[in-house]
């Protein structure tokens, strides 16, 4: 029965090449939507972590408050259990950095004078504090120091962006949803062109006393075979783009993600994708069969 | 065998058929006749599940064929041989393929296929034909797989559908020879046809469609179907 089934598969795929070629691109093309989403996905979700474990406060210090302001300030933070890392920044050396970093600034520096930045105290603090309340909490209790203009602190917004992620993860699944159904619908009317090329052979053999599983059995195996192609063609392709973004633009994500390599899908997500691919090329296939079977005498 | 109880066909408004009630033994073979039109086609088609009948009731083997599930119908026609009018071949395959498409899709095992195959195309007189593309065939050897291709699996009942229609005199008489053939080895036969010069060189039952009715044409051969000349009344 296999050996049966395996050879009525070739033959199906060897004596209609092109409706095999046009599905399996359907199906490449929707997997690599679905990929290419949660690929965005998880960049977001490295980004959110990294900036999260960085849980960084900056001070910002107020013109005319006096160096002894400051230097204490900047010994009751250091006192403070939740602090690692304190640097004083002061108005010069901010000009200096932003002058190495932007040249082109250089001439607007120069007219706003030496306090053209403020001065800023930047504070990391452990991990073991690095959460949104601890960080928040610490932050409005600096923000009523005299010597502090405001304070900025990426907990918060990192707060909205998680916020922002998972509302992106819902779209996304809605999304993955729509786009399975649109690809199950072309791979149907695809294969649909396959199923009349071979509607000949499907009369016959239910002429002849077969059942509709075993018409279908074929059709429905060479599907999963092009779902199977196009779903690794889709993580090759996507891959290989991922591959070429790190080459041209790796200093960025290094910038912003503190790694230059973009970490690609989990094995977890290769193997639904797979999946995926697999089971819409089968049951588009069937779809198709069964639809043109309820017409056969 | 085959039982119709006041089997009717309408296609819209009209009637193809109608308060139809023949019987047919086993091992009996039989002619449909009748003018182009008069339903010998739909007759042979509500036999092998193609076509519902409108009303009454039809049974063969003591089957209820009215009320067959779809997915018996399978099951009938492995049991019904038909051979089409139009031959309904798979032109770009092999004779071997087309014949031994009955028995593969019933799940038989490679062996038995690769001894009935040549065995039933010997019968039919293609012998070492098994590999030559159908298309290549002449209309005469399509006619012959197509009816290899229905007895195959050995069924209990063969119908054939105008089975000399296309073909020239003494190819039209070879294969009336083979339909014989295969009832003398006890398999229900049913012929439609309206070659009334084949019909008397190879006499027996004849049913005759008009205006929707069957009329016997000649009395039923006693027995099964022998085609001794003269056993009409
Ligand atoms: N699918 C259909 N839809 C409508 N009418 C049909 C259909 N099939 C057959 N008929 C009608 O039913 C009648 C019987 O047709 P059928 O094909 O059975 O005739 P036949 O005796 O086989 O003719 P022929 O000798 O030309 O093959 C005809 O009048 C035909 O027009
Ligand atoms: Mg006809």
């Amino acid at each position: 029965m296999m050996h049966d089934l395996i050879r009525r598969t070739l033959r199906g795929l060897g004596e209609h090449p092109y409706v095999s070629v046009v599905s399996t691109a359907v199906i490449t093309t929707s997997l690599m939507l679905v990929g290419a989403w949660a690929l965005v996905t998880l960049q977001i979700e490295v980004i959110l972590g990294a900036w999260q474990q960085d849980a960084h406060v900056s001070l910002w210090l107020k013109q005319d408050s006096t160096p002894e302001a400051r230097a204490a300030l900047v010994d009751r933070v250091k006192a403070r259990p939740e602090v690692t890392e304190v640097t004083y920044v002061t108005e010069v050396e901010a000009s200096t950095w932003l002058r190495a970093h932007m040249p082109e600034l250089g001439p607007a520096l120069d007219d706003l004078g030496e306090t053209a930045l403020p001065a800023s105290v930047e504070v990391v603090l452990g991990a073991d504090y690095a959460t949104t309340e601890t960080a928040s909490s610490f932050a409005a209790e600096l923000q009523a120091d005299p010597s502090v203009t405001s304070v900025d602190h990426a907990a918060d917004w990192v707060a909205r962006a998680q916020a922002f992620l998972g509302l992106f993860r819902t779209i996304g699944i809605v999304f993955g949803v729509v786009v399975a159904a649109a690809a199950l619908f072309l791979v149907a009317n695809t294969v649909h062109l396959g199923v009349y090329a071979r509607r000949d052979e499907v009369e016959i053999m239910r002429l002849v006393g077969a059942t509709d599983s075993y018409i279908i059995a074929p059709f429905a195996a060479e599907g999963a075979l092009q779902g199977a192609a196009g779903s690794v063609t889709a993580m090759l392709l996507l891959g290989g783009i991922s591959h070429l973004l790190t080459r041209q633009a790796g200093e960025v994500f290094a910038a912003v993600m503190g790694q230059a390599e973009l970490p690609f899908l989990p094995g977890v997500w290769l193997a639904g994708l797979t999946l995926l691919g697999i089971s819409v090329g089968a049951v588009a296939h069937a779809i198709s069969v069964y639809r043109f079977l309820g017409r056969v005498p | 065998m085959i039982k119709l109880y006041h089997v009717g066909k309408t296609y819209g408004e009209r009637d193809a058929l109608r308060d139809v009630n023949v019987h047919v033994e086993r091992g009996e073979f039989v002619y449909i006749t009748g003018a182009s039109g008069a339903g010998k086609s739909t007759f042979l088609r509500m036999l092998y599940g193609a076509e519902a009948p409108s009303t009454g009731k039809l049974l063969i083997s003591g089957q209820n064929v009215t009320r067959l599930a779809r997915d018996r119908m399978p099951f009938l026609r492995r049991n019904v041989g038909v051979i089409h009018q139009d031959f309904k071949l798979l032109l770009d395959r092999r004779v071997g393929d087309n014949v031994a498409l009955t028995l593969e899709v019933i799940g038989a095992p490679r062996d038995q296929i690769r001894r009935r195959v040549p065995a039933v195309l010997n019968l039919v007189g293609l012998k070492g034909r098994e590999d030559a593309r159908v298309a290549e065939l002449s209309g005469g050897e399509q006619q012959r797989v197509a009816i290899a291709r229905a007895i195959v699996n050995d069924p209990a009942v063969l119908l054939a559908d105008e089975p000399t229609g296309n073909l020239d005199g003494a190819m039209a008489v070879e294969v009336m020879e083979i339909l014989h053939a295969i009832n003398l080895r006890g398999t229900t036969v049913l012929v439609a046809t309206h070659d009334v010069g084949l019909m008397e060189r190879f006499p027996k039952r004849r049913l005759r469609l008009e205006g929707g009715r069957v009329l016997e044409a000649r009395p039923r051969t006693p027995g099964p179907g022998r085609f001794e000349a003269g056993n009409s009344a």
